[in-house]
């Protein structure tokens, strides 16, 4: 059971912003989609729930069609930037077609996540603060009681207490009834400890898919003063350099040798998500 | 399958519109009631006549169909819905509105008619199929052909409107501004050519009429050719909506 | 419990063992009594809640904890023996280590170093 894509293309004019992208989300799993800003992140998530065509390649969910299929769509929802809903339309005329088309969605358990978030139910959807029209998509996307739930830019606008509310909740319902997450996000550092995939992206192509731990596994800091530090990367493959003053903290990929003349006066530590992500994704 | 409350969201984003208009045929005749002791002139006769609603009614269901599109393809995309289901739940609602309408114009004749007989000369009623194909004794007449006669009028026209907004809604900047404003110069244009040019005006003329005739000349011929128009708006509006993207 | 230090060096799974084998030698944990479960670990911390379940693993591989199937994890009797000793072999390396080094940098002789540590431990036994 997964959503599968397989080598999608799209351009928009003369703007590639796809090149031959494949990827997998397993089920029960909590995905990290990072990439700069018009790396292709939303393009892919728009592309896998049919909001748009792919020039070329194919999405399978659960081992068919995924594009203008009912019953593969109905397993995802996709919370977006963009605001699909009508303009006149109130949060709990939302809520009651949500349940009209996800026969799985808790109304009772949405109506209490908006009380937990201060959202009033009778206000008009794009009516609503960038905050709180956030809030709002993510309330659906918790309640629709989906296999595959993709949010992209979940946290936008939210206030740092309504983002760790939000954490809170997903890791609750989560634990309660596992299913996939796909997180698309800029705000690395906060979802770093959450996620156990990672996928990257890069001017529209996968950079990296595999779990965190061997990403981060895969390489490691090491600091100290300029020269010891030049010295001990010769020959090694370097990701990129940090320089503060005569001190350098060079992010290196393989294992780090501890016991070699040159480590010497140079102290090592692990990889950070975040780290890597600028490293990888530089220019 | 998400036919069915694909079906339900399309009905209910009609339905306000088609309550207020009735509401406002309605409030006129009570308004025409409520003033006729203070104007009514012996010589006058049938001054309240709404012959024809169903003339008003074409009107207003295209202009229902005209709005009918973006927020619902919008908002079924975000629930999933796909566009096939969206199609087909488009024709069920067309459908629906446009028998609901034809009873409710129907409706509205019959009472015009029974004002008629309590007020004779002040109101008159006659439906529209009546004026066209009956009124001449031709033709049969009763609700039963009024209704079916509207109801394919009315699915022809909202079909009509349906594709003009999917098609606005496919083409870009430059495209809408060739279509709105070229369509209209285009005809403009032919219009004046042909009517300088009395040879070609003899022509084309006495052919536009036989082809009006051959379609519209009776009630059958009117049903087939509503029929086939409005397969042929709903084939081109699938057309163009089976590869519609977000914008 | 107390805060977990998530963009740190130590792995999170690891910090996690760490503060319940603390809530355990303090007391706070005592034997017998149930831990808290992954899920409230996970939303607790905003963690994945397998890098909790790896914590808690950890605990049971040194036989400080056990499942009861269908309850959750307990405290093993004996946990506090099991981790007193596990942390005193870690303790020089963990702690003196670090402190001797950083008491060279700081031009400490060892003299004055042993007279701290004993004045240090003369206090925390009185305020006992």
């Amino acid at each position: 059971m997964s959503i599968e894509i397989t080598n999608i293309s799209k351009s928009f004019g003369q703007v590639q912003a796809l090149k031959g992208v494949s990827a997998g989300f397993k089920e029960e799993r909590i995905y990290g989609l990072l990439g700069r800003n018009g790396a292709g992140k939303s393009t892919l998530l728009n592309i896998l729930t049919g909001r748009i065509f792919p020039d070329s390649g194919t999405v399978t969910v659960d081992g068919e069609p995924g594009v203008e299929n009912d019953r593969a769509q109905g397993k995802i929802f996709l919370m977006s930037e963009t605001t699909l809903f009508p303009d006149a339309m109130r949060v709990h005329r939302a809520f009651h077609w949500a349940g009209s088309f996800y026969p799985a969605f808790d109304e009772g358990y949405a109506r209490g996540l908006a009380e937990d978030f201060g959202l009033n139910l009778k206000s008009k959807i794009t009516g609503l603060s960038t905050g709180y029209r956030s809030i709002f998509k993510l309330i659906l996307a918790l309640s629709v009681n989906v296999p595959y739930v993709l949010l992209d830019e979940p946290v936008l606008g939210l206030d740092a207490n309504h983002r760790e509310l939000f954490y809170k909740r997903l890791l609750e319902k989560y634990a309660e009834r596992p299913f996939t997450v796909v997180l698309s996000t800029h705000l690395i550092e906060e979802v770093a400890n959450l996620i156990e995939d990672v996928i990257i992206i890069k001017e529209g192509e996968v950079l990296r898919q595999e779990s965190r731990e061997k990403l981060l596994s895969g390489g490691y800091t090491v600091s100290g003063g300029a020269a010891a530090v030049e010295t001990y990367i010769q020959g090694r493959k370097v990701l990129g350099v940090d320089s503060l003053g005569g001190l350098r903290t060079a992010y290196v990929l393989g294992s780090p040798e501890r016991d070699i003349q040159s480590a010497r006066d140079l102290e090592f530590g692990p990889m950070d998500l975040q780290k890597l992500f600028i490293q990888l994704t530089n220019s | 399958m998400k036919i069915y409350p694909s079906f339900r969201l399309q009905l209910r984003d009609h339905a306000p519109a088609v309550i207020v208009y009735y509401a406002v045929l309605v409030s006129m005749v009570i308004i025409s009631l409520i003033i006729m002791p203070f104007v009514t002139n012996p010589d006058d006769s049938g001054y309240v006549a709404t012959n024809g609603v169903t003339a008003v009614t074409m009107i207003f269901s295209c202009i229902v169909s005209l709005c009918a599109f973006k927020d619902v393809f919008f908002l079924s995309l975000q629930y999933g819905v796909s566009r096939r289901t969206q199609f087909l739940a488009r024709l069920m609602t067309m459908g629906t509105i446009c028998a609901v309408l034809a009873v409710a114009d129907e409706l509205y004749t019959l009472l015009l008619q029974g004002l008629d007989h309590i007020f004779p000369n002040v109101f008159s009623g006659g439906s529209l199929y009546w004026m066209i194909y009956s009124s001449d004794g031709t033709s049969p007449k009763g609700p039963f052909f009024d209704i079916v006669f509207s109801f394919f009028a009315l699915l022809a026209v909202c079909s009509f409107g349906y594709l003009l907004t999917v098609l606005n809604y496919r083409l870009n900047k430059l495209g809408k501004l060739l279509f709105w404003a070229g369509t209209p110069i285009t005809v403009g244009l032919i219009v004046s050519y042909v009517s300088e040019h009395p040879a070609i005006a003899g022509r084309v003329v006495p052919f536009l009429m036989s082809l009006l005739g051959a379609g519209f000349s009776s009630l059958p011929r009117m049903l087939v050719t509503c029929t086939v128009l409005t397969a042929v708006f709903s084939g081109l509006t699938w057309l163009l909506m089976r590869r519609a993207a977000v914008k | 419990m107390q805060k977990l230090d998530l963009s740190g060096e130590k792995p999170i799974f690891l910090q996690i063992a760490e503060s319940l084998e603390d809530a355990v030698l303090s007391g706070a944990l005592s034997e017998g009594e149930q831990l808290p479960s992954i899920t409230e670990l996970s939303v607790q911390y905003t963690i994945n809640p397998a890098t909790a379940l790896k914590g808690i693993n950890l605990l049971v591989a040194e036989g400080a904890a056990y499942k009861k199937r269908g309850v959750g994890m307990f405290v093993s009797e004996g946990a506090r023996a099991v981790l007193q000793k596990k942390r005193q072999g870690d303790f020089s390396g963990r702690f003196v280590g670090a402190m001797v080094l950083e008491a060279m940098r700081l031009g400490i002789s060892r003299q004055e170093l042993l007279d701290m540590v004993a004045q240090e431990y003369d206090c925390a036994e009185k305020g006992r």
